[in-house]
Parts: C-alpha cells; sequence; structure tokens
C-alpha cells in the first residue's frame, strides 16, 4: 500500500525545489483534517525583512491521485489552494495573493501537472507581477501596494528571492520554464509508475 | 416584586435585538426602546408597548456599554422624525462573558432617570435575557413579556440571527370526523376512497405558486400525510400567486406557513410538515421515507439534483414547471417512475448546470420572477396531481417508461392549439452521468459513522467494503451537485479524502445527514450511502444537517381543530 497521493507531491516539490535552488528547504505533509497537502519551503527571504523564514503551498490531497494505474491531476480552483508563510493562515506577501492566502489566477494554463507547478515557481519567485498583472488584472491584496508600488516592490521582493535562493534563470521564461517541468515531471512519474 | 407590568413587544423590536447583539457578541452594544407607557389606575397595572429599537453600529468593551449623551440625542432625533406618537421607554443592553443579570453599573444606571422605564438586559452567549421595569418612584417590577404575534420569547434569544439559513421544522397532526353516512357520500364523490391514500407519504419541494397548488389539491385528495420543503420567505408579492396562504405568511418561511395552511384548512386527517431548509442541506437520505416526490422547484439544477437522489432510492418523481416563451407561458411536467430507464439530466443535458447552481431561488432575482402565474400554474398543477394520484393508487402499471409533457399557452387559434400539449415518452435506456455509476439492479452499500471519531474509522469500514487496501478514499461532493460544502467558496473542498492515518474531519458536521456519496478508489468507482451519527451540535448550527432541522423550536398549532400530538 503505496501513499501515492504525497508520493507524487513530494515530486512535485523536489521539482519546484531543483528550479529554485537548493538554499531553500521543502517538506510536505498533510494538513490536521487530511483534505490538503501542504508544501513547506524554509529558507525563503521574507518580505521586507532580513530573516529568512517559511512559505506554504496548501492545495487539495486529490490534487494528484492515481486511478487504475494512471496517475492523474486534478486542476485546481483558486479556493482550493493556498499561499501562506512564516504560518499557515498568514498570506503569502506577493499582490495576487488574496488576504485569505488564496492566489488570484493569471492567464497562465492550469490544466497540466506541470502548469501547477510552474504556477508554484512563478508566485515563490514573483515573475508573475508584470506590468499587465498590477494593471489590467489590478492587485488581490494591498499587502504590497497597488498598480505601479506593486511592480516596484514585487520587483524588489524577486530581486531578493534570486538573489537568497539563486534560483535557474530559466525561470523568467515561462516556456522554458514548462519544458523544463515536464521533462522533469515525466521523468519522475515514470520511474514511479514502474513499481505499480 | 409582583407582576404588574405587561410588555408588549412587537416583532420588529424581537428581529432587532438579534441583530443587534449578534452582530458581535464579543463585545457589549446597546439599543434604545422606542414605543408606549401606559397605566391602569384602577388595577395599578403598567402596560408597556415596545415599537421600535433604536441602535447604531457602537460597540462597547467586553464587559462594559455606555449609553453615551450623543446617542441618546440620536435616538431622540430619530423617534422625533419617524414616530411623533412613541417615546423613548427604556433601553437594552447585551452581556457579552456572562448570563444576563443586572449588576452594579446597570441599576446606577437606571437610578440616573426618574421617569418609567423598561429596561432589559440580553446575554448571547447564554442565550438568556432579563427584563425590568421601574416607575417614577423608583419602584422595580418584574415583567410578563410577550411577542405580538404569540411566539414564546424564551426560544428567541440565543439563536443565530441568520435565521434564512438555520432549517427549523414543525409537524401539524390535524384529525378530521366523519360519520359513516358523510363517509359513504365522500366515497361517492371520489374515483378513490376517501381513505386509500391516507398513509401515503408525499415530499413537495418548493413551495410557491405550484407548490401551494399541488399541496391544495393533495391535501384535498386525502393524502394522509405531506412534507413541504422550501428556502425561502413569503413576501408581498408572493402573496396574489399562492393560493393557500394568506396575508399573515408575508415574511414568514414558505414551508411552515404552508404547513400551518394545510393544517388549518385540510378536511381529511392530515399530518404535514413543514421544513424550512435548502433541500441539498437535507440529503438524498431524506427521500427514502416517501411515495412520491413533487418537485415544483423554479431552478433546474435543483430538480436535477431531486431527480438524481429520486433515481438512487427509486421514489416516482414528478417535476414541473413554468416558464415564458416568446412573451407566453409554457410549462412542462416530467413523471418519473420509480424504476424510470431515464434521469433528467438525459432529458436536459447538463449545459444548463453551471449558470444555474448559482441561481438557488427566484427570490434571489426577483427581476427575472415571471409575472402573474396562478391561471397558467393551475393547468400544470392539475396535470401533475392526476399523474401524482395515479401513481400512488398504483393505476400506472409500467415502472420504467418516462414521460415529459410541454403545455403552452392557447389563445393562438386551432393549429397552433391544437399542439399546446406534446407528450414525449422515453422508454428505452440511456446512459448519463448517473447510469454510468449506478446500476439500479445493485443494492447499495450502506455505513454507519460516527462524526466525532477520526476518519481513519470511516476508512476501515470502506477498505471492508470495497477492498481496494489503498491508502485514501475520496467522496467526491461534486458529482452530487449541489450539496452545501460545494458552495462554501472561502475554501472550497470538491473531494474529501478518507485516509488510513487522518484524524477529525470538522466537515463532516457541514454534510448530510443520510446520504449518497460517490467514493473513488484507485481501481474503481463507487456509490454508498453514509448515514452520519452524532458530533452535532444544534445550538451551534452546522450546515445540512436534517438533525438541526429535525430539532427546532415549536411553533404555534393551528386552533380550529382538535390537534393531536
Amino acid at each position: 500500500m503505496r501513499d501515492y497521493a504525497m508520493d507524487l507531491a513530494n515530486i512535485a516539490a523536489s521539482i519546484v525545489n531543483d528550479v529554485m535552488g537548493s538554499n531553500l528547504k521543502v517538506k510536505n505533509s498533510y494538513s490536521s483534517d487530511g483534505n490538503h497537502i501542504i508544501m513547506e519551503f524554509d529558507g525563503y527571504p521574507l518580505y521586507k525583512s532580513r530573516r529568512k523564514g517559511k512559505a506554504f503551498v496548501q492545495f487539495p490531497r486529490s490534487t494528484f491521485y492515481v486511478r487504475k494505474k494512471d496517475i492523474c491531476f486534478a486542476p485546481v480552483q483558486q479556493a482550493q489552494c493556498h499561499y501562506y508563510q512564516e504560518q499557515l493562515g498568514k498570506q503569502f506577501a506577493h499582490p495576487h495573493v488574496y488576504n485569505d492566502g488564496h492566489p488570484c489566477w493569471d492567464n497562465s494554463k492550469r490544466e497540466r501537472a506541470t502548469d501547477f507547478i510552474a504556477n508554484i515557481v512563478e508566485t515563490l519567485s514573483l515573475q508573475n507581477v508584470t506590468r499587465d498583472s498590477v494593471n489590467i488584472g489590478h492587485c488581490a491584496s494591498g499587502i504590497m501596494g497597488v498598480s505601479t508600488e506593486a511592480l516596484k516592490n514585487a520587483k524588489t521582493q524577486q530581486q531578493a528571492v534570486i538573489k537568497a535562493l539563486k534560483p535557474k534563470t530559466m525561470i523568467s521564461d515561462r516556456r522554458k520554464l514548462e519544458s523544463y517541468i515536464n521533462k522533469r515531471w515525466c521523468a519522475k512519474i515514470t520511474y514511479l509508475t514502474r513499481d505499480m | 416584586m409582583s407582576h404588574q407590568v405587561n410588555v408588549l413587544m412587537d416583532r420588529q423590536v424581537l428581529e432587532k435585538i438579534n441583530l443587534l447583539i449578534h452582530q458581535d457578541p464579543s463585545h457589549e452594544c446597546g439599543g434604545i426602546f422606542i414605543g408606549n407607557i401606559s397605566k391602569d389606575e384602577i388595577t395599578g397595572t403598567y402596560t408597556v408597548h415596545l415599537h421600535d429599537l433604536y441602535y447604531e453600529d457602537r460597540k462597547g468593551s467586553r464587559s462594559t456599554f455606555e449609553f453615551t449623551t450623543d446617542y441618546l440625542m440620536n435616538a431622540v432625533k430619530y423617534v422625533k422624525k419617524h414616530y411623533p406618537h412613541y417615546h423613548i421607554v427604556g433601553n437594552v443592553h447585551s452581556h457579552a462573558q456572562f448570563d444576563a443579570f443586572w449588576s452594579s453599573q446597570d441599576v446606577e444606571m437606571m437610578q440616573q432617570s426618574r421617569d418609567n422605564s423598561f429596561y432589559m438586559v440580553v446575554s448571547c452567549r447564554y442565550g438568556t435575557w432579563n427584563a425590568v421595569f421601574k416607575d417614577m418612584d423608583f419602584h422595580y417590577y418584574a415583567c410578563q413579556v410577550s411577542i405580538a404575534d404569540d411566539q414564546a420569547l424564551d426560544h428567541l434569544f440565543g439563536k443565530r440571527i441568520e435565521r434564512k439559513e438555520a432549517p427549523t421544522k414543525v409537524t401539524y397532526r390535524t384529525q378530521r370526523h366523519y360519520s359513516d353516512v358523510q363517509k359513504r357520500e365522500l366515497d361517492k364523490r371520489f374515483l378513490h376512497s376517501v381513505t386509500e391514500l391516507s398513509d401515503k407519504k408525499v415530499l413537495i419541494i418548493g413551495a410557491g405558486t405550484i407548490g401551494n397548488l399541488l399541496s391544495e389539491y393533495a391535501m384535498q385528495a386525502g393524502i394522509g400525510h405531506l412534507c413541504i420543503v422550501d428556502k425561502d420567505d413569503y413576501h408581498y408579492w408572493n402573496l396574489p400567486r399562492s393560493s393557500m396562504i394568506d396575508e399573515h405568511a408575508q415574511e414568514k418561511h414558505k414551508a411552515l406557513a404552508l404547513a400551518k395552511a394545510l393544517s388549518e384548512k385540510c378536511y381529511f386527517p392530515l399530518e404535514v410538515t413543514g421544513i424550512h431548509a435548502d433541500i441539498c442541506a437535507l440529503g438524498w437520505g431524506f427521500f427514502e421515507d416517501f411515495d412520491l416526490i413533487l418537485s415544483p422547484v423554479d431552478n433546474a439544477a435543483i430538480r436535477q439534483y431531486v431527480d438524481r437522489g429520486c433515481k438512487l432510492y427509486h421514489i416516482p418523481h414528478i417535476t414541473c414547471g413554468t416558464g415564458i416563451v416568446d412573451g407566453d407561458f409554457t410549462g412542462n411536467i416530467l413523471f418519473f417512475p420509480e424504476n424510470a430507464v431515464v434521469d433528467l439530466e438525459y432529458i436536459w443535458g447538463n449545459g444548463y448546470r453551471q449558470r444555474l447552481e448559482e441561481r438557488r431561488s427566484c427570490a434571489d432575482i426577483a427581476e427575472e420572477t415571471q409575472a402573474q402565474v396562478m391561471s397558467f400554474s393551475s393547468q400544470i398543477a392539475g396535470m401533475s396531481i392526476d399523474l401524482a394520484l395515479k401513481v400512488l393508487l398504483g393505476q400506472i402499471s409500467d415502472d420504467k417508461t418516462v414521460y415529459k409533457y410541454i403545455l403552452n399557452a392557447l389563445g393562438h387559434g386551432y393549429a397552433r392549439d391544437k399542439v399546446a400539449l406534446r407528450t414525449f415518452k422515453y422508454s428505452q435506456p440511456h446512459q448519463s452521468e448517473l447510469y454510468e455509476i449506478f446500476d439500479p439492479q445493485q443494492p447499495i452499500a450502506k455505513i454507519r459513522f460516527d462524526r466525532s471519531l477520526p476518519k481513519r474509522y470511516l476508512w476501515e469500514k470502506l477498505n471492508i467494503l470495497f477492498k481496494e487496501n489503498i491508502y485514501s478514499y475520496r467522496l467526491n461532493l461534486e458529482w452530487s451537485l449541489n450539496i452545501p460544502i460545494a458552495y462554501d467558496y472561502a475554501n472550497a473542498l470538491a473531494k474529501i479524502e478518507v485516509s488510513m492515518n487522518s484524524g477529525v474531519d470538522a466537515i463532516f458536521d457541514r454534510l448530510p445527514d443520510r446520504h449518497i456519496y460517490y467514493v473513488e478508489g484507485e481501481k474503481g468507482e463507487y456509490l454508498v450511502e453514509i448515514t452520519f451519527e452524532g458530533g452535532v451540535n444544534d445550538e451551534t448550527g452546522h450546515k445540512g444537517s436534517i438533525k438541526r432541522a429535525s430539532g427546532m423550536q415549536s411553533m404555534p398549532l393551528p386552533r380550529k381543530r382538535r390537534i393531536c400530538d
């Protein structure tokens, strides 16, 4: 009996870790009610602080599952996913994350596991904050200010993340990022399915 | 203290007190009573009439609230402007942490003015209240407080103010006696015996125009047990299109008001239950007790939800509704016998589902609500009840074929009037989402589970049933379309994990007591009926529990006839 949901979440987390840099320590666990998986990243540079702390991504446990020996991914609705920092329940500092921690999705795709992982990378590295995203889509929260102020503060935090974590340069190119994640995901789940 | 003070409180005052004290139960707050005080000089009895409550969005601390001068002045201005014939007659304040009692500060406050005043203290934490009347000579009297429409006051504090979300239930049992001669005379005027339907149980979902008519016809046909479920209240615009209720039903829960009206008007022994609740909150298990379900609901998604439950429990189902096409009325009646070969989704498709799920009630979109429809709706209701009686009397031998009737308004001339009623017949089985997983020949597995236990015990039961021996099973909540949790936007969950190492899950408190779930494993999918027990606190009132719906306030019984129990 294997806990495939956790195995798959571990694979996803390891890919995020791979892209974001080894300074980020990642650990997965279940929420207390067992309905969610909490991806915990330790060593994340906190906004407006010199400290490093934890960032959390919480998503439904049924996001990754195995059905009839196939590995499946269920696209996550924005209200089902939460980004926190320092502690669970505390909003992640990002212009497009609401006060209760759920993200306001941008125009990126969400259909595949690759998209989900790429979105985590882009959110943690604030790469998905652009002039259009803060002006056209507005900001879900005012935690970094609004409009140009949000963009400016997000860029500062983006630089702080890059400086602290030294992620792969591909994070700024969504197409390259997806391609890399997809290859890694496919390779890892192929390895996993051999044991089924 | 002697009982020399009668206090008559208008219902709006009560509602406002509830609003006031529950807006922030952790802080004290206060409001000012507006009304009149009179004294019977012969008996010495005071009568206090409380007509309105003035309050502002002001909070005190956790242990004090002060009626400031500007607050009182604002109240005076409010009374001058709105109620020239009333006065300020006292005040009410809440206790956030303590029971309702008179503290030394309260007594000091009462002693500050030398006039007749009525004071009230309410504790929303403990659900208690206390009232006292002070005359000009600083004598204090206990008060007999009553509400204008006779409802017992004790029930009303300490409940959540959002009464629309709190399901309530009331059952009226009315007995009617006829002599043998009268019975024979009545029998002559019925195609069936007047007692033939006395043991039949019919559920009517929706107490709108057609719901009123259907319940009236069902009651007059001699059906012995009716249950009405609706989540809305009657407003003035409902009155001209609701045949059973009168103006006293205004602003009251539809289901309860209609049940009361039926019990007062019935001519045969009748047990009628009104449940003010979202039908989805009651779960499909609620359906099993009924011989027939009628769903005259304006919401297509709810009609489909009800239909799916009926299929799972093999209960005959008639659903009907009206609409407007090209400026004229149209209506439909769909009859599904107990072993119907197709379901509503096959007949209608599910493209409308997403749009209509958001629309739970026509009360939410008054501007789209149809105009006066009594005459046309009565045709739909009449045809529906004809079918219903045939089902209940066992006159329909084919328990598989589904019929759809489309009725259009008359008055367009011969050619179009000739096809005003169209009939469609469905006798061949067809696949739909339901029948992909549901085999009508196979019984659905049943599980009982205590909500307060860790989920791993439920996992054990599922594992014994399905023998997949996997780490986690998933209860898919979206399969049944509308059960309440799917609407919790802040923490939306499409699936609940039941895994071997998980603890207590509070989400179970929000699920219906008895419902059929679509369970996903790794090898296959299954249907299982889960009956949740325990772990329910009626005072806190979780969503979606029939238990909450059944443990509620008693309602005054109609006085016209002798009522049993």
